[in-house]
Protein backbone atom coordinates (compact mmCIF):
# COMPACT_ATOMS: atom_id res chain seq x y z
CA UNK A 1 0.00 0.00 0.00
CA UNK A 2 1.49 3.36 -0.90
CA UNK A 3 1.09 6.67 0.90
CA UNK A 4 -1.84 7.78 -1.22
CA UNK A 5 -3.79 4.57 -0.73
CA UNK A 6 -3.09 4.47 2.96
CA UNK A 7 -4.22 8.04 3.56
CA UNK A 8 -7.26 7.50 1.40
CA UNK A 9 -8.36 4.41 3.31
CA UNK A 10 -7.77 6.19 6.58
CA UNK A 11 -9.79 9.18 5.48
CA UNK A 12 -12.65 7.00 4.25
CA UNK A 13 -12.90 5.42 7.67
CA UNK A 14 -12.77 8.72 9.51
CA UNK A 15 -15.19 10.58 7.29
CA UNK A 16 -18.36 11.64 9.14
CA UNK A 17 -16.98 10.28 12.39
CA UNK A 18 -14.68 13.19 13.15
CA UNK A 19 -14.85 16.83 12.17
CA UNK A 20 -13.27 18.04 8.95
CA UNK A 21 -10.56 19.98 10.78
CA UNK A 22 -9.62 16.95 12.82
CA UNK A 23 -9.44 14.75 9.73
CA UNK A 24 -7.32 17.30 7.88
CA UNK A 25 -5.00 17.50 10.85
CA UNK A 26 -4.71 13.71 11.04
CA UNK A 27 -4.05 13.49 7.31
CA UNK A 28 -1.30 16.07 7.75
CA UNK A 29 0.26 14.05 10.58
CA UNK A 30 0.30 10.77 8.68
CA UNK A 31 1.49 12.44 5.47
CA UNK A 32 4.37 13.91 7.46
CA UNK A 33 5.09 10.47 8.85
CA UNK A 34 5.31 8.98 5.37
CA UNK A 35 7.55 11.80 4.22
CA UNK A 36 9.91 11.25 7.16
CA UNK A 37 9.95 7.54 6.43
CA UNK A 38 10.75 8.22 2.78
CA UNK A 39 13.57 10.46 3.85
CA UNK A 40 15.01 7.48 5.72
CA UNK A 41 14.76 5.73 2.33
CA UNK A 42 12.02 3.43 3.48
CA UNK A 43 9.47 2.04 1.06
CA UNK A 44 5.87 3.18 1.37
CA UNK A 45 4.80 -0.43 1.76
CA UNK A 46 7.19 -0.85 4.67
CA UNK A 47 5.95 2.31 6.36
CA UNK A 48 2.30 1.40 5.98
CA UNK A 49 2.94 -2.11 7.25
CA UNK A 50 4.57 -0.67 10.36
CA UNK A 51 1.70 1.75 10.86
CA UNK A 52 -0.79 -1.10 10.82
CA UNK A 53 -4.20 -1.43 9.21
CA UNK A 54 -5.66 2.00 8.39
CA UNK A 55 -9.02 0.71 9.60
CA UNK A 56 -7.57 -0.15 12.99
CA UNK A 57 -5.75 3.16 13.21
CA UNK A 58 -8.95 5.00 12.30
CA UNK A 59 -10.85 3.10 14.94
CA UNK A 60 -8.28 4.04 17.52
CA UNK A 61 -8.31 7.68 16.47
CA UNK A 62 -12.08 7.73 16.87
CA UNK A 63 -11.94 5.97 20.22
CA UNK A 64 -9.29 8.33 21.56
CA UNK A 65 -11.25 11.29 20.32
CA UNK A 66 -14.39 10.05 22.06
CA UNK A 67 -12.48 9.29 25.23
CA UNK A 68 -11.22 12.83 25.20
CA UNK A 69 -14.69 14.23 24.55
CA UNK A 70 -16.34 12.39 27.42
CA UNK A 71 -13.54 13.33 29.78
CA UNK A 72 -13.75 16.89 28.61
CA UNK A 73 -17.50 16.89 29.00
CA UNK A 74 -17.55 15.42 32.49
CA UNK A 75 -14.80 17.79 33.50
CA UNK A 76 -16.43 20.91 32.12
CA UNK A 77 -19.97 20.07 33.14
CA UNK A 78 -19.70 20.69 36.90
CA UNK A 79 -17.67 23.79 36.20
CA UNK A 80 -20.45 25.25 34.08
CA UNK A 81 -22.84 24.83 37.02
CA UNK A 82 -20.58 26.75 39.30
CA UNK A 83 -20.02 29.49 36.81
CA UNK A 84 -22.52 31.39 34.77
CA UNK A 85 -24.82 28.57 33.66
CA UNK A 86 -26.65 30.57 31.05
CA UNK A 87 -23.48 31.73 29.38
CA UNK A 88 -22.09 28.20 29.38
CA UNK A 89 -25.32 26.86 27.89
CA UNK A 90 -25.35 29.44 25.14
CA UNK A 91 -21.69 28.84 24.38
CA UNK A 92 -22.05 25.07 24.19
CA UNK A 93 -25.25 25.47 22.16
CA UNK A 94 -23.46 27.76 19.76
CA UNK A 95 -20.50 25.36 19.56
CA UNK A 96 -22.65 22.38 18.72
CA UNK A 97 -24.65 24.42 16.20
CA UNK A 98 -21.43 25.50 14.57
CA UNK A 99 -20.08 21.97 14.42
CA UNK A 100 -23.38 20.72 13.04
CA UNK A 101 -23.38 23.39 10.39
CA UNK A 102 -19.83 22.52 9.41
CA UNK A 103 -20.72 18.87 9.29
CA UNK A 104 -23.75 19.67 7.15
CA UNK A 105 -21.79 21.87 4.81
CA UNK A 106 -19.11 19.26 4.51
CA UNK A 107 -21.68 16.57 3.79
CA UNK A 108 -23.27 18.56 1.00
CA UNK A 109 -19.86 18.94 -0.56
CA UNK A 110 -19.02 15.27 -0.11
CA UNK A 111 -19.96 12.46 -2.41
CA UNK A 112 -21.98 10.15 -0.25
CA UNK A 113 -23.95 10.24 2.95
CA UNK A 114 -23.56 7.39 5.41
CA UNK A 115 -26.52 6.28 7.47
CA UNK A 116 -24.64 6.50 10.78
CA UNK A 117 -24.55 10.27 10.67
CA UNK A 118 -28.32 10.38 10.99
CA UNK A 119 -28.51 9.62 14.67
CA UNK A 120 -25.67 11.79 15.74
CA UNK A 121 -27.09 15.14 14.63
CA UNK A 122 -30.40 14.21 16.26
CA UNK A 123 -28.66 13.74 19.56
CA UNK A 124 -26.84 16.99 19.03
CA UNK A 125 -30.10 18.71 18.24
CA UNK A 126 -31.68 17.52 21.45
CA UNK A 127 -28.74 18.84 23.37
CA UNK A 128 -29.02 22.16 21.62
CA UNK A 129 -32.72 22.47 22.27
CA UNK A 130 -32.28 21.58 25.90
CA UNK A 131 -29.62 24.12 26.52
CA UNK A 132 -30.40 26.93 24.15
CA UNK A 133 -33.91 26.85 22.67
CA UNK A 134 -33.32 30.07 20.75
CA UNK A 135 -31.28 28.37 18.05
CA UNK A 136 -34.00 25.74 17.36
CA UNK A 137 -35.39 27.62 14.37
CA UNK A 138 -32.09 27.69 12.56
CA UNK A 139 -31.62 24.01 13.28
CA UNK A 140 -34.95 23.20 11.67
CA UNK A 141 -34.12 25.34 8.65
CA UNK A 142 -30.78 23.62 8.18
CA UNK A 143 -32.41 20.25 8.58
CA UNK A 144 -35.14 21.11 6.10
CA UNK A 145 -32.66 22.41 3.55
CA UNK A 146 -30.58 19.33 3.98
CA UNK A 147 -33.60 17.07 3.46
CA UNK A 148 -34.56 18.88 0.25
CA UNK A 149 -31.03 18.78 -1.14
CA UNK A 150 -30.66 15.16 -0.21
CA UNK A 151 -33.98 14.19 -1.76
CA UNK A 152 -33.16 16.02 -5.00
CA UNK A 153 -29.80 14.38 -5.14
CA UNK A 154 -31.30 10.98 -4.49
CA UNK A 155 -33.87 11.41 -7.27
CA UNK A 156 -31.16 12.50 -9.67
CA UNK A 157 -29.04 9.52 -8.69
CA UNK A 158 -32.00 7.18 -9.13
CA UNK A 159 -32.71 8.55 -12.60
CA UNK A 160 -29.10 8.27 -13.66
CA UNK A 161 -28.84 4.79 -12.17
CA UNK A 162 -31.95 3.50 -13.92
CA UNK A 163 -30.91 5.04 -17.22
CA UNK A 164 -27.48 3.48 -16.95
CA UNK A 165 -29.00 0.14 -15.95
CA UNK A 166 -31.33 0.15 -18.95
CA UNK A 167 -28.53 1.15 -21.31
CA UNK A 168 -26.17 -1.45 -19.90
CA UNK A 169 -28.95 -4.05 -20.06
CA UNK A 170 -29.58 -3.27 -23.71
CA UNK A 171 -25.90 -3.43 -24.56
CA UNK A 172 -25.49 -6.69 -22.64
CA UNK A 173 -28.53 -8.27 -24.27
CA UNK A 174 -27.37 -7.10 -27.70
CA UNK A 175 -23.89 -8.49 -27.23
CA UNK A 176 -25.17 -11.82 -25.89
CA UNK A 177 -27.65 -12.07 -28.77
CA UNK A 178 -24.96 -11.30 -31.33
CA UNK A 179 -22.59 -13.82 -29.79
CA UNK A 180 -25.31 -16.46 -29.71
CA UNK A 181 -26.16 -15.77 -33.36
CA UNK A 182 -22.53 -16.06 -34.44
CA UNK A 183 -22.01 -19.20 -32.39
CA UNK A 184 -25.20 -20.68 -33.84
CA UNK A 185 -24.10 -19.88 -37.39
CA UNK A 186 -20.72 -21.50 -36.79
CA UNK A 187 -22.33 -24.61 -35.31
CA UNK A 188 -24.73 -24.78 -38.27
CA UNK A 189 -21.80 -24.56 -40.70
CA UNK A 190 -20.04 -27.33 -38.79
CA UNK A 191 -23.14 -29.50 -39.07
CA UNK A 192 -23.21 -28.89 -42.84
CA UNK A 193 -19.52 -29.82 -43.05
CA UNK A 194 -20.10 -33.06 -41.16
CA UNK A 195 -23.09 -33.97 -43.35
CA UNK A 196 -21.04 -33.35 -46.50
CA UNK A 197 -18.31 -35.53 -45.01
CA UNK A 198 -20.76 -38.36 -44.39
CA UNK A 199 -22.21 -37.99 -47.89
CA UNK A 200 -18.72 -38.25 -49.36
CA UNK A 201 -18.07 -41.43 -47.37
CA UNK A 202 -21.30 -42.75 -48.79
CA UNK A 203 -20.02 -41.65 -52.24
CA UNK A 204 -17.03 -43.98 -51.89
CA UNK A 205 -19.40 -46.89 -51.34
CA UNK A 206 -21.42 -45.76 -54.33
CA UNK A 207 -18.30 -45.60 -56.49
CA UNK A 208 -18.06 -49.39 -56.11
CA UNK A 209 -21.37 -49.62 -57.89
CA UNK A 210 -20.13 -47.12 -60.49
CA UNK A 211 -17.22 -49.43 -61.36
CA UNK A 212 -19.65 -52.29 -61.94
CA UNK A 213 -22.27 -50.27 -63.80
CA UNK A 214 -20.29 -47.64 -65.82
CA UNK A 215 -16.78 -48.99 -66.09
CA UNK A 216 -13.60 -48.43 -64.13
CA UNK A 217 -12.91 -44.84 -65.24
CA UNK A 218 -16.25 -43.62 -63.95
CA UNK A 219 -15.63 -45.50 -60.73
CA UNK A 220 -12.14 -43.98 -60.41
CA UNK A 221 -13.55 -40.51 -61.01
CA UNK A 222 -16.23 -41.07 -58.36
CA UNK A 223 -13.66 -42.30 -55.83
CA UNK A 224 -11.28 -39.42 -56.35
CA UNK A 225 -14.14 -36.91 -56.25
CA UNK A 226 -15.37 -38.46 -52.99
CA UNK A 227 -11.87 -38.44 -51.50
CA UNK A 228 -11.41 -34.81 -52.45
CA UNK A 229 -14.75 -33.91 -50.90
CA UNK A 230 -13.86 -35.89 -47.75
CA UNK A 231 -10.58 -34.04 -47.45
CA UNK A 232 -12.07 -30.63 -47.97
CA UNK A 233 -15.04 -31.29 -45.68
CA UNK A 234 -12.77 -32.66 -42.95
CA UNK A 235 -10.47 -29.64 -43.18
CA UNK A 236 -13.45 -27.32 -43.16
CA UNK A 237 -14.97 -29.09 -40.12
CA UNK A 238 -11.73 -29.10 -38.16
CA UNK A 239 -11.18 -25.42 -38.81
CA UNK A 240 -14.76 -24.67 -37.86
CA UNK A 241 -14.48 -26.74 -34.71
CA UNK A 242 -11.40 -24.82 -33.61
CA UNK A 243 -13.13 -21.59 -34.45
CA UNK A 244 -16.13 -22.58 -32.38
CA UNK A 245 -14.02 -23.55 -29.37
CA UNK A 246 -11.99 -20.35 -29.59
CA UNK A 247 -15.04 -18.21 -29.95
CA UNK A 248 -16.77 -19.96 -27.08
CA UNK A 249 -13.82 -19.35 -24.78
CA UNK A 250 -13.72 -15.73 -25.86
CA UNK A 251 -17.43 -15.46 -25.27
CA UNK A 252 -17.19 -16.98 -21.78
CA UNK A 253 -14.36 -14.66 -20.86
CA UNK A 254 -16.29 -11.69 -22.17
CA UNK A 255 -19.31 -12.85 -20.23
CA UNK A 256 -17.42 -12.84 -16.95
CA UNK A 257 -15.94 -9.46 -17.72
CA UNK A 258 -19.49 -8.28 -18.25
CA UNK A 259 -20.61 -9.82 -14.99
CA UNK A 260 -17.79 -8.09 -13.18
CA UNK A 261 -18.68 -4.77 -14.74
CA UNK A 262 -22.29 -5.27 -13.74
CA UNK A 263 -21.30 -6.09 -10.22
CA UNK A 264 -19.16 -3.01 -9.97
CA UNK A 265 -21.84 -0.80 -11.45
CA UNK A 266 -24.50 -2.12 -9.10
CA UNK A 267 -22.14 -1.76 -6.19
CA UNK A 268 -21.78 1.87 -7.10
CA UNK A 269 -25.53 2.34 -7.43
CA UNK A 270 -25.95 0.70 -4.08
CA UNK A 271 -23.66 3.35 -2.65
CA UNK A 272 -25.67 6.09 -4.32
CA UNK A 273 -29.09 4.88 -3.49
CA UNK A 274 -29.17 2.56 -0.53
CA UNK A 275 -26.89 4.44 1.81
CA UNK A 276 -29.41 7.25 2.53
CA UNK A 277 -32.23 5.83 4.60
CA UNK A 278 -34.97 7.24 2.42
CA UNK A 279 -33.79 5.05 -0.42
CA UNK A 280 -34.48 1.75 1.28
CA UNK A 281 -37.94 1.06 -0.16
CA UNK A 282 -36.90 1.63 -3.73
CA UNK A 283 -33.54 -0.02 -3.55
CA UNK A 284 -34.47 -3.70 -4.11
CA UNK A 285 -35.48 -3.03 -7.70
CA UNK A 286 -31.84 -2.47 -8.59
CA UNK A 287 -30.37 -5.89 -7.87
CA UNK A 288 -33.47 -7.58 -9.36
CA UNK A 289 -32.48 -6.84 -12.94
CA UNK A 290 -29.23 -8.73 -13.28
CA UNK A 291 -30.17 -11.74 -11.16
CA UNK A 292 -30.14 -14.03 -14.16
CA UNK A 293 -26.82 -12.59 -15.27
CA UNK A 294 -25.06 -12.52 -11.95
CA UNK A 295 -24.09 -15.85 -10.42
CA UNK A 296 -23.71 -15.61 -6.69
CA UNK A 297 -20.21 -17.07 -6.09
CA UNK A 298 -18.51 -14.49 -8.30
CA UNK A 299 -19.36 -11.55 -6.13
CA UNK A 300 -17.45 -13.08 -3.24
CA UNK A 301 -14.08 -13.18 -4.91
CA UNK A 302 -14.73 -9.89 -6.65
CA UNK A 303 -14.90 -8.16 -3.32
CA UNK A 304 -11.23 -8.88 -2.87
CA UNK A 305 -9.90 -7.16 -5.91
CA UNK A 306 -12.40 -4.36 -5.66
CA UNK A 307 -10.49 -1.45 -4.13
CA UNK A 308 -13.61 0.07 -2.61
CA UNK A 309 -14.38 -3.11 -0.69
CA UNK A 310 -12.34 -1.78 2.21
CA UNK A 311 -15.07 0.71 2.97
CA UNK A 312 -17.18 -1.94 4.60
CA UNK A 313 -14.35 -2.77 6.96
CA UNK A 314 -14.75 0.30 9.10
CA UNK B 1 0.11 -7.87 26.48
CA UNK B 2 -3.29 -6.43 27.25
CA UNK B 3 -3.96 -3.59 24.78
CA UNK B 4 -5.44 -1.22 27.30
CA UNK B 5 -2.57 -1.70 29.68
CA UNK B 6 -0.06 -1.37 26.89
CA UNK B 7 -1.70 1.81 25.70
CA UNK B 8 -1.41 3.33 29.16
CA UNK B 9 2.27 2.45 29.33
CA UNK B 10 2.97 3.80 25.85
CA UNK B 11 1.22 7.00 26.85
CA UNK B 12 3.54 7.35 29.80
CA UNK B 13 6.57 6.68 27.59
CA UNK B 14 5.46 9.34 25.13
CA UNK B 15 5.09 11.83 27.95
CA UNK B 16 8.50 10.92 29.33
CA UNK B 17 10.17 11.32 25.94
CA UNK B 18 8.66 14.69 25.21
CA UNK B 19 9.45 15.94 28.69
CA UNK B 20 13.13 15.70 27.85
CA UNK B 21 12.98 17.59 24.58
CA UNK B 22 10.51 18.75 21.95
CA UNK B 23 10.04 16.04 19.36
CA UNK B 24 8.14 15.47 16.13
CA UNK B 25 5.86 12.54 15.39
CA UNK B 26 8.22 10.33 13.45
CA UNK B 27 10.98 10.87 15.98
CA UNK B 28 8.70 9.87 18.85
CA UNK B 29 7.49 6.75 17.09
CA UNK B 30 11.01 5.68 16.18
CA UNK B 31 12.27 6.31 19.70
CA UNK B 32 9.65 3.99 21.13
CA UNK B 33 10.06 1.46 18.31
CA UNK B 34 13.74 1.36 19.21
CA UNK B 35 12.87 -0.16 22.59
CA UNK B 36 9.84 -2.26 21.80
CA UNK B 37 7.73 -3.64 19.00
CA UNK B 38 4.73 -1.36 18.49
CA UNK B 39 2.09 -0.70 15.90
CA UNK B 40 3.48 2.63 14.80
CA UNK B 41 0.07 3.90 13.75
CA UNK B 42 -1.18 3.79 17.33
CA UNK B 43 1.14 6.52 18.59
CA UNK B 44 -0.58 9.38 16.77
CA UNK B 45 -4.01 8.75 18.32
CA UNK B 46 -2.43 8.94 21.77
CA UNK B 47 -0.45 12.05 20.82
CA UNK B 48 -3.64 13.72 19.61
CA UNK B 49 -5.53 12.96 22.79
CA UNK B 50 -2.72 14.15 25.02
CA UNK B 51 -2.54 17.34 22.98
CA UNK B 52 -6.27 17.85 23.27
CA UNK B 53 -5.98 17.36 27.00
CA UNK B 54 -3.43 20.19 26.93
CA UNK B 55 -0.47 18.16 28.09
CA UNK B 56 1.30 19.22 24.90
CA UNK B 57 1.26 22.19 22.63
CA UNK B 58 2.31 21.76 19.03
CA UNK B 59 4.12 24.04 16.65
CA UNK B 60 5.28 23.68 13.08
CA UNK B 61 8.94 24.03 12.32
CA UNK B 62 10.26 24.30 8.81
CA UNK B 63 12.67 21.57 7.92
CA UNK B 64 15.56 22.04 5.53
CA UNK B 65 14.99 18.70 3.86
CA UNK B 66 11.26 18.48 3.43
CA UNK B 67 7.82 19.58 4.61
CA UNK B 68 7.37 21.27 7.99
CA UNK B 69 7.48 19.06 11.05
CA UNK B 70 4.94 19.25 13.82
CA UNK B 71 6.77 19.40 17.14
CA UNK B 72 5.24 18.51 20.48
CA UNK B 73 6.19 20.55 23.52
CA UNK B 74 5.17 19.63 27.05
CA UNK B 75 3.10 22.10 29.07
CA UNK B 76 3.18 22.60 32.82
CA UNK B 77 -0.07 20.65 33.00
CA UNK B 78 1.63 17.80 31.14
CA UNK B 79 4.55 17.84 33.54
CA UNK B 80 2.20 17.61 36.49
CA UNK B 81 0.32 14.75 34.87
CA UNK B 82 3.51 12.87 34.07
CA UNK B 83 4.67 13.37 37.67
CA UNK B 84 1.53 11.76 39.02
CA UNK B 85 1.74 8.98 36.44
CA UNK B 86 5.32 8.26 37.43
CA UNK B 87 4.43 8.10 41.10
CA UNK B 88 1.53 5.76 40.31
CA UNK B 89 3.79 3.64 38.17
CA UNK B 90 6.42 3.35 40.88
CA UNK B 91 3.86 2.27 43.44
CA UNK B 92 2.21 -0.09 41.03
CA UNK B 93 5.40 -1.72 39.75
CA UNK B 94 6.74 -2.09 43.27
CA UNK B 95 3.51 -3.80 44.31
CA UNK B 96 3.57 -6.10 41.26
CA UNK B 97 7.21 -6.96 41.77
CA UNK B 98 6.62 -7.69 45.43
CA UNK B 99 3.82 -10.07 44.58
CA UNK B 100 5.77 -11.71 41.76
CA UNK B 101 8.75 -12.32 44.04
CA UNK B 102 6.51 -13.56 46.79
CA UNK B 103 7.81 -10.95 49.22
CA UNK B 104 4.35 -10.10 50.41
CA UNK B 105 3.75 -13.56 51.77
CA UNK B 106 6.98 -13.85 53.66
Amino acid sequence: MNKQEYLQRLETCLRHKLSREEIDDIMRDYAEYFEEGRRQSKQDSEISAKLGDPELVAQQLIEESQEQNTEHYSASHPKSKEQNTLLAAVTSGWESLKSRFQEWRHKEGGEETPPESQQEPEAAQEKVQEKAPRVGGVEVLIRFGRCVVRACRWCLNAIIASMLTVTAGMISAGLIGMAAFLEGTLIGALAVGVIVLLLAVFGIILSGFAVVLFGKWAGLAAISASAAVIGLAALFSILLYHGIVKFWKFFVRGFWVGVRLWNRMLHKFEGWLIAPKSAEEEAPKQPAIPDNLLPVPVSADLEQDNPTAGKEGC
Amino acid sequence: MNTQFRKGVIEMCILALIERKDMYGYEIVQSIAYYTEINEGTVYPILRRLTQEEYFVTYLKESTVGPARKYYHMTEKGKGYLGSLKADWDDFSKMVNDILRGEVLE
